[in-house]
């Protein structure tokens, strides 16, 4: 689809175009945080911005916007496409919305990776939601000061644009800025267009116009070829008519009968090819058409390089589609929907069904959308299936069971549990055959997963698996994912692991190998609830090596999956290695659901690292991308900080967390296991808590009786309690679980003199805090990195944290080292012998 | 209840701007400006309609209601 990429380009203009450096050169050298360019449709906005554009040594990243870039989510997406042409160092920056954790990462990232750059943000007007105008708000008020913002806008727009102007961070060019002066006027019509025209018809049609660029550029082309300019000239200055209505009228008029035609049927086009012209007019020479109009300037604007997409300048394209759709309603109805069969034949459903819409074939639309369905799924393009659903009327999606139950689904995406089961009931009304009636089951399992009501769950699961077929690949792979989740929910583990893989195995007979791999992660989790992480591990790696060739949307996901137990076994490089690859393949490469994930394993990772302190930022940030309902929360991210908090004495925030936890009958085995630490901390560990932890132990969920062994022997201060825990883990991969405990775990793991167990585990370098002055082993690193030439940006972007956490570091240091610069920070440093 | 309003703008539009701006009453005034009168459900819907006639370079002159029922609060705006 050609739609993205174009998006991404400055439009490149194919003829001369008139200087206009009076308006360029007012801001060359001295750039603003914020170019206004705003002036109604037709006065040049886009040209001049690219003129002023190539007065600048700035790399640019260009986004054309349209209405759906009114979604705030795609509206971040799209910016960050255009910011990676103009820098390629720069991650990829996504969330289920643009959360301030979101920009303010963006915002460090642009910090350290930009160059002198301009987001140039083309047709800002199209924007109409609050959230977009905040994430522009707030880019303006962060940006770093190499970044300047560029926007063309048919309408001011709702940012802080008074506050801008009175600190003299503005620039602005208006519709009276833009209007041509008699002599630019006299250089488009007679230099660019080729018109002989007086200076006195020139001046008369430059007042006539107002200098709208549009206008005079019409009227150039009204008057080319003509022999009575003076008449031409004096009619359109004496008459009232709008000047858009007039001079268009003028240039049909004096085009060939087919040009005309074909101006007119191609119009419904948003964007069009030669063939889809071809398609729509009936013609076979679209392709010399195009050339025609585009060498007589007739409105055509280029949009690839390649010369295969066009589209008509906005202005003129509604005048056309004004003029027929008010004269001729059938035409313009047959028209759509030849448009609608051409894209339908190129299977660019996205672009068929808003003209089978506006065709009047509602119908078509519908059919379009179901035979589009399977595929969307199966590749996990929500997006697009979300946005196809929605613009079908309510009544034509109310008469199909694959539709209603495909809508329920999107309203399930954003937490509306009753929009679910209304549309599900629609969908149950009229559904026809046991392979549709198992979907619709295995919806109503997902709303009872997402209610917490297991055994809902459980039983349309069920109902879903007697209903499918056995080769509905899709519907058994799912309701077993369900059983096998809510098996996982209600602490079954062999159960959970068993079903779950049947669900596992039917997703690769429905050749679904993007949610064969996504579950794949998911029965990674399961077995390491199980505590199995060298299963875990096997199960990764087989899935990685399947995954080869196209990146997944799920391929991240796995990456990160494989680190968190690379991480558990203490092989930190090999895991922060893979983190880097899931981030570089981006947010195409992972499920919004599993986002969160990657933060909590660079947590541990820095935890293992002995930084606690951004261990903390990470999950702070795991939170903000953290969508419950998805998977049971065995591992909560507050339990997981509540964690970290207590390894660094922040025994507070940890009395806080353990305060507003509710009901002791909701806590998972991770949040006792958790308050248990906590208890040990304060010196309370009494009889209760043992209780507790022989209750989980005998409970035998794998994972969680290595950890209540762990606290059991931290509590007891028992090297027997660690010798069962140690025998139990280590074959099964595990070393951080332990190693994170710090100096108490290896006065314990010192008094096991004989456990060859202990003794590989004390090879491993343990978290603990430098002896010198006090510095902390990431204080020290961030140290050695402060005596190299690297900025400040670039050791924050090595360390994976943020210029903040960089700062909050380097205030510690120089405290601890009783200095307040760089220099005389390294200075001492390598007086103390730290930097050795 | 639908409230009516009456644009003045620059110029005389041709009728066929009538049917793309969603049907709205079209008259041509001897001043050389054009008066459309559109009965609407909302304040949503007369700003999609001012956003048209900013799309198709229109020159906005005058707006207000032409409401003849209740009140005379905010009865007419003029710019």
């Amino acid at each position: 689809m050609p739609v993205l990429r174009t998006k991404l380009h400055p439009p490149a203009p194919r003829r001369r175009l008139v200087p206009r450096a009076r308006l360029t050169d007012r801001f060359r050298d001295d750039v603003p945080r914020l170019v206004l360019v705003s002036a109604p449709a037709g006065f040049g906005k886009t040209t001049v911005l690219t003129q002023w554009l190539t007065t600048q040594q700035r790399a640019v990243a260009w986004l054309s916007l349209d209405e759906g870039d009114a979604d705030p989510r795609r509206f971040l997406s799209h910016l960050v496409a255009a910011l990676r042409t103009a820098c390629p160092g720069l991650a990829d920056h996504d969330g289920p919305a643009p959360s301030e954790a979101v920009l303010v990462g963006l915002v460090n990232d642009l910090d350290v990776t930009a160059g002198p750059t301009v987001i140039a943000l083309d047709d800002y007007h199209v924007i109409d939601t609050a959230e977009v105008h905040d994430v522009v708000t707030f880019l303006l008020g962060n940006l770093p000061p190499q970044v300047t913002l560029a926007l063309a806008t048919r309408a001011d727009p709702p940012l802080p644009l008074a506050r801008l102007r009175a600190r003299g961070e503005l620039a602005e060019l208006r519709a009276a800025d833009l209007r041509f002066s008699p002599a630019e006027a006299g250089e488009l019509l007679n230099d660019v267009m080729g018109v002989r025209l007086e200076p006195a018809h020139v001046a008369a049609l430059d007042a006539r116009t107002e200098g709208w660029a549009a206008g005079l550029q019409l009227a150039a082309l009204a008057a080319r070829g003509r022999d009575d300019l003076g008449e031409f000239v004096d009619a359109f200055a004496g008459s009232h008519r709008f000047v858009l209505d007039y001079l268009l009228e003028d240039v049909l008029r004096s085009q060939p009968g087919d040009v005309r035609e074909f101006l007119l049927d191609t119009a419904v086009l948003d964007e069009f090819t030669a063939e889809l012209c071809d398609a729509v007019t009936g013609r076979t020479d679209s392709r010399l058409m195009l050339g025609t109009l585009e060498r007589a300037n007739l409105f055509v604007v280029p949009l690839d390089e390649r010369g295969q997409w066009f589209r008509y300048h906005h202005l003129f394209a509604d005048a056309l589609r004004a003029q027929l759709a008010a004269g001729q309603p059938d035409r313009k109805a047959r028209l759509h929907r030849a448009a609608a069969s051409w894209y339908a034949d190129h299977g660019m459903t996205a672009e068929a069904v808003p003209h089978a819409l506006t065709g009047g074939d509602a119908g078509r639309a519908a059919d379009l959308v179901v035979l589009a369905l399977p595929g969307l799924q199966r590749q996990r393009h929500d997006h697009l299936l979300r946005t196809l659903l929605q613009a079908l009327p309510a009544d034509v999606v109310r008469r199909s069971a694959r539709l209603s139950t495909a809508l329920a689904w999107t309203r399930l995406s954003v937490g509306d549990l009753d929009g679910v089961r209304e549309w599900l009931d629609t969908a149950d009304s009229v559904v026809s055959g046991d392979e549709d009636r198992a979907m619709i089951e295995v919806y109503r399992a997902s709303v009872a997963q997402a209610r917490d009501d297991r055994s809902g769950t459980a039983e349309h699961a069920r109902r879903a698996l007697d209903l499918a077929g056995p080769d509905d690949h899709f519907s058994r792979g799912a309701a077993a994912g369900f059983l096998g989740l809510a098996a996982w929910a209600d602490g079954d583990l062999p159960t959970a692991v068993v079903t779950f893989g049947e669900a596992v195995t039917s997703l690769h007979r429905a050749g679904n190998i993007t949610d064969e791999l996504g579950a794949t992660v998911v029965l990674g989790g399961m077995w390491l609830s199980c505590g199995r992480p060298d299963e875990a591990r096997r199960l990764y790696e087989k899935a990685l090596a399947r995954s080869a060739g196209p990146v997944r949307s799920t391929t991240g996901d796995l990456h990160v999956g494989l680190a968190d137990v690379l991480r558990e076994h203490g092989e930190l490089d090999a895991a922060e290695e893979h983190l880097r690859t899931a981030r570089e393949l981006g947010d195409a490469a992972s499920l919004m659901e599993n986002r969160h994930r990657w933060w909590i394993v660079m947590s541990g990772v820095l935890r293992a690292r002995g930084d606690l302190d951004a261990a903390a930022e990470m999950l702070d940030r795991a939170q903000a991308l953290y969508l419950p309902g998805y998977f049971p929360d065995v591992r909560p991210i507050p339990a997981l900080k509540a964690r970290v908090d207590i390894a660094r004495g922040r025994l507070d925030d940890a009395r806080e967390w353990a305060r507003e936890r509710g009901d002791p009958a909701q806590l998972t085995e991770f949040d006792h296991l958790t308050l248990g630490r906590l208890a040990v901390a304060e010196h309370r560990a009494d009889d209760d808590l043992l209780k507790l932890l022989d209750g989980i132990v005998a409970a035998g969920r794998g994972g969680s009786v290595v950890d209540a062994l762990i606290v059991r022997a931290l509590a007891r201060r028992s090297p027997d309690d660690l010798d069962e825990a140690l025998d139990l883990g280590v074959p099964a991969g595990y070393a951080r679980i332990f190693l994170d405990e710090g100096p108490p775990m290896t006065e314990l793991l010192g008094r096991l003199t004989g456990s060859s167990h202990a003794a590989g585990l004390l090879r491993q370098p343990v978290a603990r805090a430098a002896a010198t002055e006090g510095l902390s082993s990431r204080e020290v690193e961030v140290l050695r990195l402060l005596a190299t030439e690297l900025t400040g940006p670039e050791i924050a972007r090595r360390l994976f944290v943020s210029v903040n956490t960089l700062r909050t570091h380097t205030k510690h240091i120089f405290t601890k080292l009783d200095v307040n610069t760089r220099p005389a920070a390294v200075r001492r440093a390598t007086e103390l012998g730290l930097l050795a | 209840m639908k409230t009516t309003y009456a644009i003045r703008v620059a110029g005389h539009l041709d009728d066929h701007w009538s049917g793309w701006l969603g049907g709205l009453a079209l008259v041509r005034n001897s001043d050389g400006t054009t008066t459309l009168t559109a009965a609407v459900t909302d304040q949503a819907q007369l700003h999609g309609i001012l956003a048209g006639l900013r799309d198709v370079g229109a020159t906005l002159l005058e707006l207000h209601s032409v409401d003849q029922g209740s009140g005379g609060q905010g009865r007419s705006k003029r710019s």
